[in-house]
């Protein structure tokens, strides 16, 4: 929330005169400093995750322990169950991942990385975020009516989640809807601004091959953002209207077609995994060169692979229908482009570990973090690959085995991305150092809970459970005690996992008041935001740089330092 | 003859191919609830797929071939894209 | 608040498209796209249809909504004619601006009366799939001929006052034709 933005120590006055004292409410509630707008956006997020969290911890706990007055909630009806699962999804999404990796880390990083002082349209930005906090209350509030929050699942198809009768959460349904509605108006206002800025405020002498690789990541899911939206909202009003006007959109019996609302969802949804896959690719690839001291490996090749993967994008989304009844030929075509969207993310992964064959690699908190990434990624992007086949579908649809694949693809991007990137940036954001020694420990304590979280679930899948069942004890071919085991496993993982998270926050408090102070470059890294102060003043930099070359010039032979900031003349 | 063959194989394999991935597994909709079966609807959802895949790849590539143009008419000629990466690098 | 002051001056980038006109084609990309996707729906939920328009529900006004129509492309061409001018002698361009304002106020009005017209005849947001995406394609359009409207309202202010400068102008001009352009496309698609 926007009132826990920690105050960080007052920016450096050298080389800014003319520094304005703002009073606290235009500082920290309502700025226009891209800086600070990125801040409440992380800090929402970080707010979302934790509230995304507990309901996991919420619903893990009924499925390991059914019945169990689960501590923090109590008894989990079924009813609360459905609404659990279904916001935890739409909450790590929507509310996580969504304004971490783009907002939050696009809004600080695309002015800073280019060169300029701020977005081109600082008040659109400052509404973009106002849209998006507002969203929050909205689906906060949807907890609270009359009936329940929405419990349709986070893709709310029709016709559950189109009348009352079916979802017994008359309001909640339609505050959920208007609250994704409100987060995506945001998103569009904070896209728009994003390409704006990259394309006409970069710094002199900055080429498109200038330009970083996790900037163009953020613009090109802004894109793609932008273009896959629209459909959902227009299924979003046409929802909205049958919950509350009594239209039949949706309806069969009213000459509706409820599969409509499934292509209208996915035609966004499944963009939706570029969209915050790309950023957290792009934070990979700065973490990686960096700290492996070495060039990017083939920079044209991630940029026009990372083109590739958004126009395939557009073309996957019925992958998700094989199962509602579509035509088999499209099914058919659909099996292949979900299969050849593959290739461009795997060459993404091959030239990531090509960047670090050779490298002088340094395993600090944030390269781990990028090396998990990668790893944990390729497990996810695999076992894609049985899902994408309209055959084998047919037997993993709505199985444990898709809700393993995703959060394996979703928990990369959405957590490791993040703490990959808040790790890296950290010291530029605050102008503090994080804890290494903390940071490694919160690292090996995620990341061993998560695949113990996950790998049961595969199995699980492959047994045939079933997604979005309140309790399994009713089936007796799923209630066995082995079943029952890799539940429990993974609960207790996940409660592991829970309780490191700990170290992270203790580590960030403490660094943020005690930390050392961070140097302007402690990385050494090449990019321009290191070439501000840290943390950078109202307006980045005392003199807005010129750049002279690209952004990878790591241990160029013949030069004494082993970096090359891309705008040193010399 | 071999030859001919061969090479008539190969020339038809393409299209053979491709016809079979589209209109094949058309045979193969088993849907118990579809009624529906061949109405205009199936027609209708093949069509708009079609049309919104390729809707938003149009409409990116409208715009990036207009600013290239646009480039083209302001800058005179087109700035070599590469231009950035490939300058001399000066070993200091 | 805003922008720190006193950093030494030094060429800056000169864009392409200017920032706003930029920002606004970004914006009416995603507008094709929201559109395109209400025009999918429809053809679908139509394609259901074993009669369209169903049992008991009115035709179309066709025919005098091509009037409204040619209403809506002559408000086109009039703010076309309008930035011609503009480029000239600014002050000029307030007439064809005003009469494109006016034109784009006939349309809303027109379908204002035309509406009323069919809630006579039982067309209604629930009377039928047909109703329901009528009043949603054609009203989500209005809304925006309203907000274009008003747009172009403040702009012809500014004008008014000398202050409309060029790129301001002509992001305003490419919403509006965006508004116009799209009214053909779901004319043809909605009322035949």
């Amino acid at each position: 929330m926007a009132e826990t933005v920690p105050s960080h120590p007052p920016a450096p006055e050298e080389g800014h005169p003319h520094h304005e004292e703002m009073s606290f409410w235009s500082k920290y509630i309502f700025p226009l400093d891209h800086k600070m707008i990125g801040m409440q956006y992380l800090f929402t997020g970080i707010a979302m995750a934790m509230v995304g969290g507990f309901f996991a911890y919420t619903f893990r706990m009924q499925l390991a322990f059914p019945g169990i007055e689960v501590p923090g909630w109590g008894l989990v009806s079924p009813a609360d169950y459905n609404a659990l699962v279904t916001n935890h999804g739409a909450i790590m999404i929507f509310w996580v991942a969504m304004p971490v990796l783009i907002a939050a880390f696009g809004n600080f990083l695309i002015p800073l990385m280019i060169g300029c002082d701020d977005m081109v349209f600082p008040r659109i930005n400052r509404l973009s975020y106002q849209i998006f906090f507002l969203s929050v209350l909205v689906l906060i509030a949807s907890f609270l009516v009359e009936g329940g929050a929405f419990g349709g699942a986070w893709t709310a198809y029709p016709p559950l989640s189109a009348k009352a009768e079916y979802s017994l959460t008359p309001l909640g349904s339609s505050l959920w809807l208007l609250a994704v509605a409100l987060e995506f108006v945001a998103f569009l206002l904070g896209g728009i601004n994003f390409i704006t800025t990259a394309m006409n405020s970069r710094a002199p002498g900055m080429k498109m091959y200038d330009i970083p690789i996790v900037v163009w990541m953020i613009v090109l899911a802004s894109i793609m953002f932008m273009l896959s939206v629209g459909p959902l909202v227009a299924g979003a009003v046409m929802l909205f209207f049958d919950q509350q006007l009594g239209t039949g959109f949706f309806d069969p019996a009213r000459g509706g077609d409820p599969v409509l609302w499934q292509h209208l969802f996915w035609f966004f949804g499944h963009p939706e995994v570029y969209v915050v896959l790309l950023p957290a690719m792009g934070i990979v690839a700065e973490i990686i060169t960096v700290f492996a001291r070495k060039k990017l490996f083939a920079y044209k090749t991630v940029l026009y692979t990372a083109f590739g993967t958004g126009i395939l994008s557009f073309t996957v989304w019925a992958h998700h229908q094989f199962v509602a009844g579509i035509d088999p030929r499209m099914a058919h075509i659909f099996t292949i482009t979900t299969l050849l969207i593959s290739v461009p993310i795997a060459e993404m992964c091959f030239v990531y570990i090509a960047t670090l064959y050779g490298g002088s690699i340094r395993l600090t908190t944030p390269m781990l973090w990028a090396l998990a990434f990668i790893a944990e990624f390729l497990i996810g992007g695999v076992t894609g690959i049985f899902l994408g086949a309209s055959g084998a579908d047919i037997y993993f649809h709505d199985s444990y085995f898709v809700l393993a694949h995703f959060h394996y693809t979703f928990f990369p991007i959405a957590i490791i991305g993040f703490y990959a990137g808040i790790t890296y940036w950290f010291p530029k954001m605050f102008g503090r150092m994080l804890d290494d020694r903390l940071g490694k420990i919160h690292f090996w304590g995620t990341i061993i809970p998560f695949n113990g979280i996950f790998l049961p679930l595969f199995i699980l899948g492959l047994a045939g459970q079933h997604r979005r069942i309140y309790n399994y004890e009713h089936f007796p071919e799923l209630a066995t005690p082995e079943l029952q085991a890799l539940r429990v496993l993974a609960t207790v993982s996940l409660l592991v996992m829970l309780g490191f998270q700990l170290v992270f926050l203790v580590n960030f408090v403490r660094s943020l008041r005690r930390g050392e102070k961070a140097p302007q470059n402690p990385w050494k890294a090449n990019t321009l935001e290191w070439q501000a102060p840290s943390p950078p003043p109202h307006g980045n930099f005392a003199t807005l740089p010129t750049v002279y070359r690209g952004p990878y010039e790591y241990s160029v032979p013949g030069r004494a330092e082993d970096y090359w900031p891309q705008n040193a003349p010399e | 003859m071999g030859a001919v063959r061969r090479r008539l194989r190969t020339r038809l394999a393409g299209p053979l191919l491709a016809a079979a991935v589209l209109v094949a597994p058309g045979r193969a909709l088993a849907c118990a609830v579809c009624a529906a079966g061949e109405t205009n609807n199936r027609a209708e959802f093949i069509l708009t797929t079609a049309f919104m895949t390729a809707l938003p790849l149009l409409l990116v590539g409208g715009v990036v071939l207009y600013l290239r143009a646009r480039a083209r008419r302001v800058h005179g000629a087109p700035p070599s894209p590469t231009s950035a990466l490939e300058e001399p690098r000066r070993v200091a | 608040m805003g922008k720190v002051v006193a950093l030494p001056v030094r060429p800056r980038r000169e864009p392409l498209l200017p920032n706003g006109v930029l920002g606004m084609l970004l914006f009416v990309l995603a507008e094709i796209m929201l559109f395109a996707g209400l025009i999918s729906a429809f053809l679908v939920v139509k394609g259901l249809a074993v009669e369209w328009p169903p049992v008991g529900q009115p035709r179309l006004p066709v025919e005098e909504t091509a009037f409204n129509t040619g209403a809506l492309l002559l408000s086109g061409a009039a703010l076309a004619w309008a930035q011609a001018r503009f480029r000239r002698a600014p002050s000029t361009a307030l007439r064809p601006v005003l009469l494109a304002v006016a034109l784009g106020g006939l349309f809303v009005c027109f379908q204002g009366v035309e509406w009323v017209g069919l809630v006579r005849e039982g067309l209604t947001l629930r009377s039928s799939t047909h109703g329901s995406f009528f009043y949603l394609i054609v009203g989500l359009h209005a809304l925006h001929a309203v907000a274009a409207i008003l747009a172009l309202g403040w702009a012809a202010l500014r004008l008014a006052e000398g202050r409309l400068r060029q790129d301001t102008f002509a992001s305003v001009q490419l919403f509006w034709y965006f508004v116009v352009g799209l009214w053909p496309i779901l004319y043809w698609q909605v009322y035949f």
